[in-house]
């Protein structure tokens, strides 16, 4: 048995074992994804922003649920990865689908042959197969049908999206020569009716018993409805075409070089005239070009990153009745992990640490006083020198250039220690005597433990990795507590300085 | 790499959140100031506090060029050298003049009532009460502030602004009787009584007159034989039943602005001629040439200039009046003190520039020996 009878018998076979279910459901979901595919569908960004909800959720019922907002963030990633290949390889199946059930055909080189074949007995036969060729086309079109012609319409221009993209990535990789890709593509992204077209013709010229049975499969109106509801069939179909270039990619690579000189001897392909090493290099770059045209364009894709971050911070402090108060130099750190909404915007959430500190007069001062002509008493003050927070920082990041990003923040901090001075002295008719301070860690009541902060922030990458940025940070919060005796504001704002360090972008 | 940053994300928030200790604040027990002078100062609202912002108390007492004892209070900062802010004193003269260290008498001296100013034309602070009896006998005069006398006509100094008691018992070979009255020194309320009767043609028909002329003041008599009250009149006449001989007590009811003072006269009301133990008042004015029982106030500004109420003559509507009077700790100088709550408007002046205290309210503290 000829490679080429091999080939058609095991696409005959694989097809007509197949069960293909028309599912109007499946047909919709399909649909869905092939939007989401596109980028055009605002389902896509509202699953984004769906995870970042819940991440955020997640983060802020503190730490045990962030520690399981990353298990929960990794399952989430690999599913969401796991359905962007789904969705990818259905959407590849349906564009591979657009005419018919090529999805392996359409880029392999069996498909050229089948088309190389057409052009062969087009040539041959002139105005006879042409017009046989028309009058099977039209009878094909009508009975493809509204659906068909539709579906095809909608899944062309993805397929010609992606197939143009990852043609030229082919290209710039692989070195293919241009003819072959456009053997592999211009079939897919060309006109595709020709396809089956083309296989009606061959089918007249008497070209291969197994090419008429697939052209029996493609103008068969009964076998044209269940291909395109196969093409929405999530379940089976996507495990058949997983195994389909596998598969093939076997009986290829198991292919010698003896065979290949063989099939391009007699099918006159264009690669038939190669020298030996271009002929051995070819089923390799068609696997390449398959495999980029297929998976690893979408793996290229990314989708999600995760960074560290640290840096000084300027605060400008608050008035007091003595002038600024919480004035100078602050730190913080953090880790954030986000998602790319598109390819200029990002989102991210994270975890951070960071202090307000140098702050110096006291927010709270108690007394236990007797009164007669004077007064005498114990006075007590509370000065929180420096307050440490963990926050959730959720930031949106726009990117100028590929080395240049404005963003946009809130960070929401929660207070969980400080280092406070406590000092005591007694005090008899404006006499002061018993003075003493004493350290303390944690945070007094009155502090209020949440506090606010909005940002504008512009970066620059200097790598792929590091990224300088600098922040305007203004607290929405008071940092104490308003009582009844004072209503003081004690909002900080300032600038922030750091290097982000991107640990993974994928 | 991801599960080394959940465990370090993990280890750290347990660090803090371990370490993470909320403290209570020390309390706070806050009481009210005992001293302080409120009011305002040209209708600024101004308040001063002993305790606080280092204001201090000061009570003192002295003896003036006149020997008359002032009692003194002074709400100012302590310690605070040439930078002091606002300070108040009030003083209280005696109601008398003392000898050299003779011991003051503070509760003669400070009485709850109102008190004038001394600015130069004090107000009468004391009054000579004489009384003339209407029978004849033998007298005795009492007086609610301690003094008795047996003389024919009784004299007695009287505090203005108090009220007293007299009360005259007059004994013979004929008859004996009782009658007292009371009277409120120099005040809208006060007034005399006098009655009169024809003795021989209507001898149970007396004519009644009270003495207080004050706008505003009500009047309401009533003559003791259960007959219905009169009221509005100053001038009333009254018949008593001449089936019932007997003393009647008529009470005559003054009212103004929620005050009430009441004034007695006793009634005769027999056939015969018979003793009575009534008597007629008459209060003279006393010149108060050492401004006794006057108040000064002084108000130092936060610039050390000093405004007297003694430099001008003060509205007649502007008075001190004392609202309590209480026993309080010794001083700094171990001198027992007085507690005084006060009320008080009046103006003060410094040069030409004058400023208008109004509404004011203060505890003070004075010493005394």
């Amino acid at each position: 048995m000829s490679f080429e009878q091999k080939f058609d018998k095991i696409i005959k076979h694989k097809i007509e074992e197949a069960e293909f279910p028309f599912d109007e459901a499946n047909w919709a979901k399909a649909n869905k994804m092939l939007d989401a595919e596109k980028g055009i569908s605002a389902g896509k960004n509202a699953k984004v922003f769906l995870l970042a909800a819940a991440i955020i959720l997640m983060l802020g019922t503190g730490g045990f649920f962030t520690f399981k907002y990353f298990e929960n963030a990794s399952s989430a990633n690999s599913e969401t990865k796991q359905m962007t290949e789904n969705a990818t390889v259905i959407n590849n199946a349906s564009n591979s689908d657009n005419n018919t059930a090529n999805s392996v055909k359409n880029n392999a080189p069996n498909n050229t042959v089948v088309n190389t074949a057409v052009t062969e007995s087009k040539t041959k036969n002139n105005g006879k197969d042409s017009k046989n060729r028309s009058s099977i086309n039209s009878s094909d079109n009508s009975e493809l049908g509204a659906i068909s012609n539709s579906s095809a319409d909608r899944k062309y221009s993805t397929n010609s999206n992606n197939s143009s993209a990852t043609s030229e990535n082919a290209m710039a990789k692989n070195s293919v020569p241009s003819v072959e890709n456009n053997s592999a593509n211009t079939s897919n992204s060309g006109e595709n009716n020709n396809s089956s077209a083309s296989t009606n013709s061959s089918k007249k010229n008497g070209n291969a018993k197994d090419n008429q049975a697939m052209a029996k499969v493609n103008t068969r109106p009964s076998k044209i409805k269940p291909v395109i509801g196969k093409n929405q069939s999530k379940g089976g179909y996507i495990n058949d075409v997983n195994d389909s270039p596998v598969m093939y990619e076997e009986q290829v690579l198991n292919y010698d070089e003896s065979d290949y000189r063989l099939l391009a001897s007699k099918m006159k392909m264009p690669f038939g005239d190669l020298d030996s090493f271009s002929l051995k290099k070819t089923p390799y770059d068609f696997i390449r070009i398959y495999d980029d045209d297929y998976y690893k364009s979408v793996r290229k894709r990314k989708t999600h990153f995760m960074n560290v971050e640290g840096g000084m911070a300027y605060m400008l402090g608050w008035n007091v009745p003595v002038g600024k108060d919480a004035k100078g130099f602050n730190v913080y750190m953090g880790a954030n992990y986000g998602v790319h909404a598109s390819k200029r915007i990002s989102a991210s959430i994270g975890a951070q640490f960071y202090n307000i500190g140098n702050i110096e007069q006291p927010f709270y001062t108690g007394s236990n006083v007797t009164y007669g002509f004077g007064s005498n008493g114990t006075y007590t003050s509370v000065a929180s020198n420096s307050l440490f927070y963990f926050s959730v920082p959720v930031k949106v990041d726009f990117a100028l250039t590929k080395y240049d990003h404005i963003g946009a923040s809130v960070n929401t901090g929660v207070l969980f220690n400080g280092m406070n001075t406590v000092a005591t002295y007694e005090m008899k008719d404006g006499v002061k005597s018993n003075e003493s301070k004493t350290r303390y860690t944690g945070y007094f009541e009155g502090t209020n433990t949440t506090n606010i902060m909005l940002g504008v922030s512009y970066g620059h990458s200097f790598s792929k990795r590091v990224r300088v940025n600098g922040e305007f940070m203004y607290s929405i919060s008071d940092t104490y507590k308003n009582t009844a005796t004072s209503a003081a504001k004690e909002n900080n704002m300032g600038i922030r300085l750091g290097v982000q360090y991107t640990l993974f972008d994928k | 790499m991801k599960r080394t940053i959940q465990y370090i994300f993990l280890l750290a928030l347990c660090v803090a959140f371990t370490t993470c200790k909320k403290n209570p604040l020390p309390p706070d027990d806050q009481k009210d100031p005992v001293f302080y002078v409120k009011c305002q100062v040209d209708g600024t609202p101004v308040t001063l506090e002993a305790g606080k912002n280092e204001y201090y108390m000061y009570s003192s007492h002295f003896q003036n060029t006149n020997n008359v004892y002032v009692y003194k209070a002074e709400l100012k900062q302590k310690s605070c050298g040439s930078g002091c802010g606002y300070n108040i004193a009030i003083m209280f003269n005696d109601y008398k003049v003392s000898a050299v260290n003779d011991p003051m008498y503070p509760d003669s001296g400070l009485f709850i009532g109102k008190y004038g100013f001394n600015d130069g034309s004090p107000e009468p602070i004391m009054y000579k009460g004489l009384f003339t009896p209407i029978s004849q006998g033998t007298y005795t005069w009492t007086y609610s502030d301690g003094g008795t006398s047996n003389d024919p006509a009784g004299t007695h100094y009287f505090r203005a602004g108090k009220d007293y008691s007299v009360g005259l018992m007059v004994s013979s070979s004929t008859c004996y009787g009782y009658h007292a009255n009371d009277f409120r020194i120099a005040s809208p309320l006060s007034t005399i009584i006098t009655g009169s009767n024809d003795v021989g043609a209507t001898p149970f028909t007396y004519s009644f007159t009270s003495s207080n002329n004050e706008p505003g003041v009500s009047l309401e008599w009533d003559f003791g034989d259960g007959s219905p009250v009169v009221t509005g009149s100053s001038n009333v006449v009254h018949t008593y039943n001449d089936s019932t001989e007997g003393y009647y007590i008529v009470r005559l009811k003054l009212s103004k602005g929620g005050e009430t003072f009441y004034s007695y006269y006793q009634v005769a009301a027999y056939l015969s001629q018979v003793c009575t133990a009534n008597f007629n008042s008459y209060f003279i004015p006393q010149q108060n040439t050492f401004a006794l029982g006057a108040v000064t106030i002084l108000v130092t500004d936060d610039k050390g200039n000093v405004y007297s109420s003694e430099m001008l003559n003060q509205s007649p509507a502007y008075k001190v009046e004392i609202v309590s009077v209480e026993n309080y700790e010794n001083n700094s100088e171990n001198h027992p003190t007085k507690k005084l709550k006060i009320r008080f408007n009046c103006d003060v002046k410094n040069g030409n520039s004058v400023i208008k205290i109004t509404n004011g309210e203060a505890v003070i503290a004075v010493s005394y020996k």
